[in-house]
């Protein structure tokens, strides 16, 4: 279960205007830090280890609960980045939301240290955030110069994103701990 | 043990006689070196005693001194941190000032134009759209298309979408941008666009046209989307080769677009009308 939208959506709104304001000036050469891609990786993979406990404590499988929780953050979060971007509408939400999929879906079935997991989730959904969503620029319209941008922006965003995503996966576990000790005690 | 007190109940008397007659005798001065003899023993003693009263009020006086000591180191931090933050403030402000007064004296000198002053408030959250968010939208009559300029008439960029109170201005750094140029000083035309690493790039320069290092790319005004003379960039490297039908060159932008907080979009400007052929 996410916590509340009245965390959800503040929380990513303030990801997200961070990602259009400070962001590029934290950028170190081409590469800036994503905090809303290390989000939803965190969050879909938090997501994941819990429907993966709930399905072996015999409980109702819930693997796409888990899924599905990531995935419906990184819709908002994405969509928030397209309202601040001058990209189409959507291209954001769309990348984002292949890349909690597809973390989700590894998270749920691959068992493994959660130290090895986490950075190699976060490599592996900077690279398919980015794809995706050259993709969709592509498909409508826009110039993509895939070799530039693999060296340029690609490939120092998973270095980048590898250094960040520890310190944002431990905040959103601490989260996730507070709402799932409510969720108890209620 | 009653008898005690008894015994030397004479010691009281006999030390009252003593004193009175050191009374008497000092009054009669016969006393004199017995107290100068005193004096000899007494002095160093009293010295050392004062002395070491005088350095432990010197102890207490230093507590007190370094308690007060502290409460003006704070004061004096808080008064410098107060002043530092003051300073960059301020010179935050020239800054700003700076740019301002470039952009009123592009307004003053060019009275055709219709501008406003915009601020920065954000940029592109993907790395792949060069592009920035300004403060001022519909409500201030702006249009897709329009130009803005920042400090010393540089051209930044052209408004690409406006919304109610906020508007996007693509950068001339972005891969969709292109602009008709010439070089200010032979007077080839050309097309400027956004390079995918971020540079700009003239191209379609005739080959037979002279171009060098550090020569000033201009707006041509071709087209009649932007005014004439804008500064775009300089040349810093050229590239010819015979076998192309066209040359290019490798452009530094005129202004820093990464760090842009205030800029003029120009609301209407006179575009250059074609000339009639001489009869």
């Amino acid at each position: 279960m996410s916590p509340s939208p009245y965390f959800t959506i503040p929380f990513l709104l303030i990801v997200a205007i961070f990602q259009a304001t400070a962001a590029p000036r934290l950028a170190v050469g081409s590469a800036r830090p994503d905090l809303m891609l290390l989000s939803v990786v965190s969050w879909s993979l938090l997501a994941a280890f819990r429907a993966r406990e709930l399905e072996y404590g015999d409980e109702a499988p819930s693997l796409m609960r888990g899924i599905n929780d990531g995935v419906v953050w990184a819709f908002v979060g994405g969509m928030f980045l397209d309202l601040l971007s001058s990209g189409p509408l959507g291209a954001n939400a769309l990348a984002l939301m292949v890349t909690a999929l597809a973390v989700g879906v590894i998270g749920v079935r691959v068992s493994g240290a959660t130290l090895v997991l986490v950075p190699l989730m976060a490599a592996l959904g900077t690279l398919i955030d980015h794809l995706v969503y050259l993709t969709v620029l592509a498909l409508t319209g826009q110039p993509v110069f895939l070799d530039v941008y693999m060296n340029r922006f690609i490939l120092p965003g998973v270095v980048f994103n590898l250094a960040l995503v520890p310190a944002v996966y431990l905040l959103l576990m601490m989260v996730d701990r507070r709402t799932s000790r409510e969720r108890l005690e209620w | 043990m009653l008898n005690r007190p008894r015994s030397r109940s004479w010691i009281f008397f006999v030390l009252t006689l003593v004193a009175v007659l050191a009374l008497v005798l000092h009054e009669a001065g016969q006393l004199q070196p017995v107290e100068d003899l005193a004096q000899l023993v007494i002095a160093p003693v009293q010295r050392s005693f004062d002395g070491l009263v005088n350095s432990t009020g010197d102890l207490f006086g230093m507590f007190r001194e370094v308690r007060e000591l502290r409460v003006e180191n704070r004061d004096l931090q808080d008064e410098n941190n107060r002043l530092r933050s003051e300073n960059i403030r301020l010179k935050d402000l020239e800054a700003e000032n700076i740019t301002l007064r470039d952009l009123l004296k592009f307004s003053r000198n060019t009275p055709d134009y219709v501008t406003l002053a915009a601020d920065v408030i954000g940029r592109d959250p993907s790395p792949y759209l060069n592009s920035i968010t300004i403060n001022v939208g519909d409500n201030r009559g702006l249009k897709p298309g329009m130009p803005v300029i920042t400090g010393g008439s540089a051209l930044v960029g052209r408004i690409k979408e406006v919304n109610p109170r906020t508007s996007k201005v693509q950068l001339l750094q972005d891969v969709n941008s292109a602009v008709n140029a010439l070089i200010q000083s032979s007077r080839a035309n050309g097309l400027v666009k956004g390079q995918p690493d971020g540079s700009l790039l003239m191209d379609y320069i005739p080959l037979e046209e002279k171009v060098a290092t550090d020569d000033v790319v201009l707006t041509s005004g071709l087209g009649g989307d932007l005014p004439r003379s804008l500064v775009i960039g300089q040349v810093t490297d050229v590239t010819k080769r015979d076998i192309d039908l066209f040359q290019s060159a490798a452009l530094r932008p005129a202004a820093d677009l990464n760090r842009l907080e205030v800029v003029l979009v120009i609301l209407s400007f006179e575009s250059p009308t074609p000339q009639q052929p001489s009869k």
